[in-house]
């Protein structure tokens, strides 16, 4: 469904390089600088656009009836939610991912570093993507904002976890420690998180 | 009895520091206890102009 | 067995029904108001004046008696909301979601305190207003999580939808808080390996920690009051339209 509309997979990709290419123009283009600041620099921009690309999962069904369709129907409504969410990640997330390998290149990223960031954003983006899903159910029709300050607080894990494991990789340091954490987070979030986010869908129909 | 006082207002000189924190407890506690009495005030207002 | 449990909870869930709730709160108002401001301020007197001096940091070390109380408060009240959170989410019971909302600005307040605090400490005996410590960092957040929960209820017209709302944040909140302190924690092992700590100064004495249990047991009073207070206006706000809010609230305030 997302795929008809080319913003959806655009728009946060473009987003995502903006933010990128401002880090050098606003700071210094100076090489060494650049790589110690990459990590967080890729991070913040993938957090951010992941976010406002949320922002749409649900508010189109629910305009459009599709997700009373959801509910109605016989099937467990988390299982939905989260194909819902897996989709959207697909369509979202995985451009960013690409985008990320463009961005390593301008932030003079090493390559032994490409490996742990490309996991741990692939990690990292979902469960962003699994948040985002709560705050977008819980602000449907309300201002985008809201929902980024409902989410923002609950990702700094995913923020400190995927940053280390980049610039831990950078400094050769073991780094499968950070990426196995996400890893359980993400386990234990997909389905607290699609349950908590069926509730929250579900507010909106009372 | 005064000099006394001042040693303490004065801790060493670090008064300042332990004052400005007990003023800004009780300044937050006050506004804690004051909104929510302003709240049940407005609405006894309200009431008592509805009644009359 | 069962019997007694089903009186418990029909017992509670009766003296949760706002005309039930509103009377019997006005009955130990008073009394509530005048505990919890004797011990607190007996708490605050005797820290701030008996206590001896710390031979380390010398009087500025009294900040602990306003400080280390609101961060305990700060955090336990997060935890009395995810309580109150999961009560309205699996019951729905009305006046958990009331207490949960009524709950959110103290618990934010507590947290400023402990913040504003903190930060005023930090300056005489670290020499800044700020460090990037995982304390800090994680009570930052703990803000911003309160920040939001109350953010998102104002920003929900119809108020019991809203009391589900942050019930569904405030149970999200109490799985990530753990997370977020464990990882704050790796990330300054991490980047700082030397970092300042306030609890590893000399192990206290009892003169010490005595009148600082008494604050913090103090705190606590004045968090129920507070609470009391809150969930009462709330009640009345919700219930305007009712007929026992303009028999009972009239006849009974002043």
């Amino acid at each position: 469904m997302a795929f008809r509309r080319s913003s959806t997979y655009i728009t946060p990709l473009i987003f995502f390089l903006i933010v990128i290419s401002f880090f050098p123009i606003a700071l210094s283009p100076d090489q060494d600088f650049l790589r110690s600041l990459a990590p967080g620099v890729i991070w913040i921009a993938a957090l951010l656009s992941s976010l406002l690309a949320i922002e749409t999962i649900f508010s189109e069904d629910f305009r459009d009836g599709t997700l009373d369709e959801f509910f109605i129907s016989n099937d467990p409504s988390f299982v939905l939610v989260f194909a819902k969410v897996l989709c959207h990640w697909l369509v979202t997330g995985f451009p960013i991912l690409l985008a990320s390998l463009i961005s390593s290149l301008i932030l003079y990223l090493p390559v032994s570093s490409l490996l742990p960031m490309i996991c741990s954003l692939i990690l990292g983006t979902f469960f962003m993507s699994l948040l985002g899903a709560i705050g977008a159910a819980l602000s449907l029709g309300k201002s985008a904002i809201l929902s980024a300050i409902i989410v923002l607080p609950f990702s700094i894990p995913t923020l400190l976890m995927g940053t280390a494991a980049v610039s831990s990789a950078i400094d050769y340091q073991d780094y499968s420690g950070f990426l196995l954490i996400m890893g359980a987070m993400l386990a234990i979030g997909v389905p607290g998180l699609c349950l908590l986010t069926v509730e929250a869908i579900l507010l909106n129909y009372e | 009895m005064i000099e006394q006082i001042s040693t303490i207002i004065s801790m060493d000189g670090n008064g300042l520091y332990v004052w400005s924190c007990l003023f800004i407890l009780f300044f937050i506690i006050g506004i804690n206890i004051y909104l929510p009495n302003r709240k049940l005030n407005r609405i006894y207002k309200e009431n008592k102009a509805k009644a009359q | 067995m069962n019997k007694i449990w089903n009186y418990i909870k029909n017992w509670f869930i009766e003296m949760g029904s706002p005309p039930l709730f509103f009377k019997w709160s006005s009955k130990i108002l008073p009394w509530l108001l005048f505990i919890s401001i004797t011990v607190f301020i007996v708490g605050l007197l005797w820290g701030l004046f008996y206590s001896p001096t710390d031979y380390k940091q010398g009087d500025v070390y009294r900040i602990i008696y306003i400080h280390v109380p609101s961060a305990i408060l700060g955090q336990s009240i997060f935890m009395f909301m995810a309580i109150c959170g999961f009560i309205t989410m699996v019951w729905r019971v009305k006046i958990s979601g009331m207490l949960l909302k009524s709950a959110a600005p103290i618990g934010a307040s507590f947290t400023l305190i402990a913040l504003l605090t903190g930060s005023i400490w930090g300056k005489p005996t670290w020499g800044t207003w700020w460090v990037w410590d995982a304390r800090l960092t994680s009570t930052l957040i703990l803000f911003f999580i309160y920040a939001a929960i109350i953010g998102l209820h104002s920003s929900i017209d119809n108020k019991t939808k809203a009391d589900r709302a942050i019930s569904i944040l405030s149970l999200v909140g109490i799985a990530i808080i753990p997370i977020i302190k464990k990882s704050v924690d790796w990330w300054q092992t991490l980047h700082q390996p030397s970092t300042f700590s306030l609890t590893s100064a000399p192990s206290m004495t009892p003169d010490m920690y005595q009148p600082l249990l008494l604050c913090v047991l103090g705190f606590y009073l004045i968090f129920a009051l507070l609470l009391t207070m809150n969930l009462r206006a709330e009640v009345v706000i919700r219930e305007k339209n009712r007929s026992w809010v303009s028999k009972q609230f009239l006849n009974l305030e002043r």
